[in-house]
């Protein structure tokens, strides 16, 4: 084989995951500063890919005595929806700290293939894909003391990215309230919006193109949305906007926005007839389209989450299951694989 | 009108010549699937023999194919996408000299799936495997590999391929 040029090669990289890209790195000098320049970019097709937590119980018998514990498990959802174990992007020197309340480690928000992890007060900022996590934000003493630990389940959290001063900045809905937090200045300020904010923080935010859409603020963009359609979830397919409505209790039909902030672009997906929830569900919101065109929600109830998959062929749906069971969540997020990294907001 | 309709039904042919010399005759309105080609028409540069200088007898063989089948008049959606999986099965060298062809020629979807399936082929292989494939040889030294490795070592675990194809 003769010599590649590099732009046919930077064509091939661009399509490959991750981790093969870390692996390529020690291919050649060329090929690692291509790989490492700024200018590089991933296509964005079939990147799409969810993060998973839950908590396993284990036991450790110490020389004094038998601790009981649990432990954070994070798993890796990609697109053959098979779920991978991921290591645990919170450490401490040694080892992997304990996290002692189910509660206490939460997703709050992916933009730009990074996950904002929080953990007790502490907010990082990981990209799973370079398993890299920098601790980047700590919540204020304001609203720990007015709101204590009513954070971990009563507010609803998003991450975007301010492109004008190249910083992400954090959201936290809570009550009343709505505090937005610079990862570079780290100062957190309460803001006021043209919305119900009262109504916001039960919402589910999704980052597209680093800003933030919700159910509330994207019902005025649809014209289609009368009184008997309601979103129920949000989501990004294939770098487009998708929601999931429910349709006069008909059915579930899954759109897309095929251009981004053209209202007039949204295309129906899928109908699905019946997701096997509950009326009590919280959202439900389409994130991977497999290969043989399968799609994959997840379905947020009152205090789990799992996931589910639809098959149109067939018109099934069906659970992701682990070792025979239904597998519940503690938290799910979606995210779109890159190399970003998070070391700039340390 | 007579002349209008004429220049509907009647077809235009190209002949396109390989780097080996070998000429192949196709229709006009296939061959503009290729930008490049289509730029030559435009200009008028088509009324003889297009030379392809970087294109072997081999590979626009194969290229021919490919835009046969993906002309808008004949094909049907379902025998396209069986085409495409069957196209790139093809060994890893011919479908990295497609790729070279198609960025030459300027044929944006047969880049695209050629560069998705090499991709494919190669996510899981050592990078002394992609080494041989792409023949490049290593300029690090064993030290300076060493620190690639060490920075992401879980990049470099699992079941790896070593297989050249």
């Amino acid at each position: 084989m003769a010599d590649i040029p590099n732009e046919i090669t930077i064509i091939i990289l661009s399509n490959l995951p991750v981790k093969s890209l870390l692996r390529f790195k020690c291919v050649s000098e060329s090929w690692r500063s291509l790989i490492s320049s700024p200018t590089f970019e991933l296509s964005n097709h079939r990147r799409e890919r969810a993060i998973t937590v839950t908590y396993t119980h284990y036991s450790v018998l110490t020389r004094w005595s038998f601790e009981e514990n649990y432990r954070p498990l994070f798993r890796f959802i990609n697109e053959q929806l098979t779920l991978e174990e991921l290591n645990c992007p919170l450490k401490e020197k040694g080892g992997e700290i304990s996290v002692p309340s189910i509660d206490n480690c939460m997703f709050r928000g992916s933009c730009h293939g990074l996950i904002l992890l929080n953990f007790k007060r502490h907010l990082f900022l990981w990209n799973p894909a370079t398993q890299s996590c920098t601790k980047v934000l700590d919540i204020d003493d304001l609203t720990l003391r007015k709101y204590g630990s009513f954070i971990t389940t009563a507010a609803s959290w998003g991450l975007c990215f301010d492109s004008s001063k190249n910083d992400y900045k954090v959201v936290m809905f809570i009550y009343d309230s709505v505090a937005i937090a610079s990862l570079k200045t780290k100062e957190w300020r309460r803001v006021k919006l043209p919305y119900d904010v009262c109504s916001m923080h039960s919402d589910a935010w999704i980052t597209l193109h680093g800003r933030l859409h919700s159910k509330t603020s994207l019902k005025s963009n649809y014209r289609g949305v009368g009184l008997d359609n309601v979103i129920v979830g949000l989501g990004v397919l294939d770098e487009c906007l998708c929601m999931t409505c429910l349709k006069s209790y008909k059915g579930f039909e899954i759109l897309i926005m095929k251009e981004y902030g053209v209202k007039e672009s949204w295309t129906p997906l899928f109908f699905i007839k019946d997701l096997g929830i509950g009326l009590l569900f919280g959202l439900a919101a389409p994130f991977i389209v497999t290969e043989n065109g399968k799609l994959a929600l997840i379905i947020r109830e009152r205090d789990s989450q799992r996931i589910v998959i639809y098959n149109p062929k067939d018109d099934n749906v069906r659970d992701i299951v682990v070792h025979g069971k239904t597998y519940l969540f503690t938290s799910v997020i979606t995210y779109v694989e890159s190399l970003s990294s998070s070391e700039g907001y340390y | 009108m007579a002349e209008a309709s004429s220049s509907i039904t009647e077809k235009f042919f190209l002949t396109l010549k390989s780097s080996d010399g070998d000429e192949f005759v196709l229709e006009e309105s296939i061959a503009i699937q290729s930008i490049t080609i289509k730029n030559m028409v435009e200009d008028g540069c088509s009324s003889s023999v297009i030379p392809l200088s970087k294109v072997d007898t081999e590979t626009l063989i194969k290229v021919i194919e490919y835009m046969k089948m993906h002309s808008s008049t004949s094909s049907n959606e379902e025998e396209i996408e069986n085409f495409d999986k069957k196209f790139v099965s093809n060994s890893i060298n011919t479908i990295l000299n497609i790729l070279e062809a198609a960025n030459f020629l300027d044929i944006n979807n047969l880049l695209e799936l050629c560069a998705e399936a090499v991709a494919n082929r190669i996510k899981n292989k050592t990078p002394e495997a992609v080494r041989k494939i792409f023949n490049i040889t290593s300029d690090f030294t064993p030290e300076e590999e060493a620190e690639i490795r060490n920075e992401t070592p879980w990049a470099f675990e699992g079941n790896l391929d070593h297989s050249l194809d």
